[in-house]
């Protein structure tokens, strides 16, 4: 019944380094906990809807899934995002500071681009009134996708300020690029996930 | 550390006084909500006009669109996205003096309505909250009681009747969850396990003025046609119901799992991480094991919810067909997604006010906790098998009939780990000298209240009684028994033992006293005479009562009055007490724990120069105080004991 971390955690201006890095890690991985939670909800209610099949109408004649390239090609965006990433936060290890930033930059524009062309498959998606159970999971995970995009693109927007103001490393610590190193995977998984389940449905 | 929060110099606030009072503060958070919801409502509504054949707004994305934008600039006003643009893009890490002032530092009163991030400004936020809420929770039961006492209708119609339903069980069910793990688990846990604050103070702060802004969101659906759902806002008809107030519903829950979720991981975060040296797990406080695993529950159970109200908005603004048979929807969903939160949700609110009466048990019995270990083990059993029950609440639906048995089988298994913790608690007074107090009279009627509740329960368990009895009354006097009788008694013991140390007032005994016999007295009368009807077979969902329940239904109306009367003293006490009440001491119990080891009122950063060094649990009552019964406990310097006794095998006896 023993940890690591129980120790005193002061420091002359507050918390020591160490337990900064576990705090951020402990909170990003609750965040990831409750989010995948909500994933794996969307995945249980298709499953649950598919297999239902209510009133044999869950998919009917003339349902459509959005087209397959753009999701490929997100998909694929959403990957390169990640291994970009994964990259930048090794220089960052490495060199005990910034790292190479043009890799981050590129991963942050290739996950924003994503974000925004999920957004537009989404709002491309013209179906007819009442939109049937099929179409309507198609909807959520398409947009449930772009939130998630769009909002990593946002965090990587304030981590590119620190990366600006030479702030990501602190106390001679990295842990900004590693833990939301972890979200950022998460949302790269979690994306090609939800894909994958909605070319599954197709 | 205190040398920096003495040094007045670089924590002087810097502005001009009237200007740093009022931006950023809940006045300018007001002032551009509003604003921001009516500037963004009207501009959907001209462009959903714009867009529709007909030329007819789509009220519903117009509500949502307020709703959003109500939040998303009360926040802007608060201040709340001032920490999140210096994080990002800020040209250095805050300095402690921007710190001090961010968690109130010599702010006075003014702090308490500010976006402020100190733990104890936060759980007193909760606990005022959590006051409001419930006396205006309880002015609908009365209502519900009043409209009840005889047979046909009284005050209101039918829609108004089950509008005050649904908003009295959203405001109980909401004040239930939030009670003990928002103002407790905020003020007093972190200086439990030795922490000068929680992990993340922003996040604390997010965490209740989300709470704050969920209010406005919900009353609005008064202005807005009601949700005649109930609480439960079951689909399809949340998605056939017209009235925006539906939208209202699904906002506030939308707003209400955010925020808990926030204080979920902050709570956990801040127990893995901030405890101080030597309190390892293996020396928590029972309270904080408490709160830890209900706020686990509520993160892994609130997501479901979530997407649950996501989808009934799409169905409402998009007509899509996640709840709509004739589409390839069902109902069946909703049902799932709703109690798989809904279950768990109960022992959200059971687990910390069962670790209360725990904690408390220890220190009014002058014992060590009888089965630590047991206790700790109850609740991961708990725990676990909570999120496996939910089907159920199903049994009657027609889904998943095969399922029946198991669901029937660990719905029963629960009552073993629950068992066994009550069994520790009856452990730990057995052959005590009890200290009777008031938190001690609450946790007997706890213990009182919970046995009935229990024991009904299982009535509920099983599917063949459950046939029967679903739906009726006697399902409405069982959960009342277990969320009220138990778990609010519970959360009242709390109130009492704690007040003193978070407003430094003493709540007046005697008040306290007849505040209790009133509530359970009235309690039992209320639901006992309610188990009977729903025996009788009343229905749950009446606006009236039929004849044939007229005395049973009487019966309680007239106890409820001394339910009343006990909300009634209990606000009196409270604010008589906060302002004109004796002046608490600093260990007002004779307990171990570390907030009894702190000055009252608690210094900014809790703990005056070092932070304690823990090496025993704090349950090591050696020998009861002297003459305890009548007169409160002298204060005794309980640091060195804490501190200095060594470790006692407490989870082996």
């Amino acid at each position: 019944m023993d940890t690591s971390l129980e120790h005193s955690h002061e420091h002359t201006h507050g918390l020591e380094p160490h337990v900064k890095a576990a705090r951020a890690r402990a909170g990003i991985l609750m965040l990831i906990l409750s989010d995948a939670l909500s994933v794996l909800a969307i995945f249980a209610a298709g499953g649950y809807l598919s297999a239902l099949n209510t009133e044999n109408a869950f998919k009917i004649a003339g349902d459509f899934a959005p087209a397959l390239t753009p999701g490929i090609l997100i998909a694929v965006g959403m990957a390169v995002s990640g291994l970009l990433y994964f990259w930048w936060e090794r220089t960052v290890r490495s060199s005990e500071g910034n790292g190479t930033t043009i890799l981050f930059v590129l991963a942050w524009i290739v996950m924003l681009a994503a974000g925004v062309a999920e957004t537009w498959l989404g709002a491309s998606l013209k179906y007819g009134t009442p939109i049937s159970a099929y179409e309507s999971m198609l909807l959520l995970i398409t947009w449930s996708t772009a939130i998630h995009l769009l909002l990593t693109a946002v965090i990587g927007l304030l981590v590119f300020g620190r990366i600006l103001n030479n702030r990501v490393r602190i106390d001679g610590l990295t842990f900004v690029a590693e833990a939301t190193g972890y979200w950022w995977y998460y949302t790269v998984i979690a994306g090609l996930l939800l894909w994958a389940f909605g070319v599954f449905f197709a | 550390m205190s040398s920096a929060i003495s040094a007045t110099s670089e924590t002087a606030v810097k502005r001009p006084k009237l200007i740093n009072l009022l931006f950023p503060s809940v006045i300018t958070g007001l002032v551009l909500g509003v604003a921001g919801a009516a500037l963004c409502g009207w501009l959907v509504n001209m462009v959903t006009t714009s867009i529709s054949p007909d030329q007819v707004p789509n009220d519903d994305a117009v509500t949502a669109a307020v709703y959003t934008a109500w939040v998303l600039f009360f926040f802007i006003g608060i201040g709340a996205f001032n920490g999140i643009f210096k994080w990002g893009f800020g040209r250095k890490e805050p300095s402690e003096a921007e710190e001090m002032q961010l968690a109130g530092k010599d702010q006075g009163v003014w702090r308490y309505f500010r976006y402020t991030t100190d733990h104890k400004v936060v759980g007193m936020q909760y606990l005022v909250t959590v006051f409001v809420l419930f006396f205006l929770g309880s002015m609908g039961a009365f209502m519900i009681r009043l409209e009840q006492s005889v047979p046909g209708a009284i005050f209101f119609n039918p829609e108004t009747y089950n509008t005050i339903v649904g908003m009295h069980g959203m405001i109980m069910i909401a004040s239930t969850i939030v009670m003990v793990s928002g103002p407790f688990g905020n003020f007093i846990l972190p200086i439990m396990i030795g922490a000068r604050d929680m992990a993340f103070p922003r996040l604390n702060a997010l965490s209740y003025w989300l709470l704050f802004a969920a209010i406005p969101v919900f009353f609005s659906t008064l202005a807005l046609g009601g949700f005649p759902t109930g609480w439960t806002g079951y689909a399809p008809l949340s998605v056939q119901e017209l009235t925006p107030g539906m939208d209202a519903y699904c906002f506030l829950i939308l707003i209400f799992a955010t925020s808990t979720t926030i204080a979920a991981m902050n709570i956990v975060t801040t127990v893995m991480v901030m405890r101080t040296k030597g309190m390892t797990w293996g020396r928590l406080p029972i309270f904080v094991w408490g709160v830890v695993f209900s706020v686990i529950l509520s993160l892994t159970a609130f997501p479901s919810f979530i997407v649950s109200q996501m989808m009934v908005l799409m169905d409402r603004i998009y007509n899509t067909s996640f709840f709509l048979a004739a589409s390839g929807g069902s109902n069946w969903l909703y049902e799932h997604l709703f109690w798989f939160m809904g279950h768990p949700e109960v022992y959200v609110i059971a687990l910390p006010s069962m670790a209360i009466a725990a904690e408390l048990t220890a220190v009014f019995a002058r014992k060590p906790i009888f089965g630590y270990r047991l206790m700790v083990s109850s609740m991961v059993g708990i725990s676990v098998l909570s999120v496996l029950v939910w089907g159920h609440h199903l049994y009657t639906s027609g889904s998943e009939n095969a399922l029946g048995g198991p669901y029937m089988l660990d719905t029963e298994l629960i009552s073993i780990p629950t068992g066994l913790f009550f069994l520790a608690i009856v452990g730990t007074l057995w052959r005590g000298r009890i200290w009777v107090t008031v938190p001690m009279l609450f946790i007997g009627g706890m213990l009182v209240n919970f046995v009935i509740g229990g024991v009904t329960g299982i009535y509920m368990a099983d599917l063949p009684t459950d046939e029967i009895l679903h739906g009726g009354m006697f399902v409405t006097a069982h959960f009342h028994f277990t969320l009220v009788g138990a778990m609010v008694f519970g959360f009242m013991a709390g109130l009492y033992y704690w007040f003193p140390k978070m407003t430094g007032k003493r709540l007046n005994a005697r008040l306290g006293i007849l505040h209790f016999w009133l509530f359970q007295i009235g309690f039992l009368g209320t639901f006992l005479s309610l188990f009977y009807a729903g025996l009788q077979g009343e229905p749950r969902w009446s606006a009236n009562v039929a004849l044939p329940y007229a005395n049973a239904n009487l019966v309680a109306s007239l106890f409820a009055i001394l339910i009343a009367a006990s909300v009634f003293t209990l606000a009196y006490n409270v604010i008589h007490s906060w302002l004109r009440g004796e002046t608490a001491d600093a260990n007002e119990w004779g307990a171990k724990t570390l907030e009894w080891a702190v000055p009252t009122p608690v210094p900014l950063e809790n703990f005056e120069g070092e932070l304690p060094v823990i090496t025993s649990l704090p349950y090591n009552y050696g020998e009861p105080l002297p003459d305890l019964p009548s007169t409160p406990a002298p204060e005794i310097d309980i640091t060195a004991v804490v501190i200095e006794t060594p470790m006692q095998p407490q989870g082996e006896d």
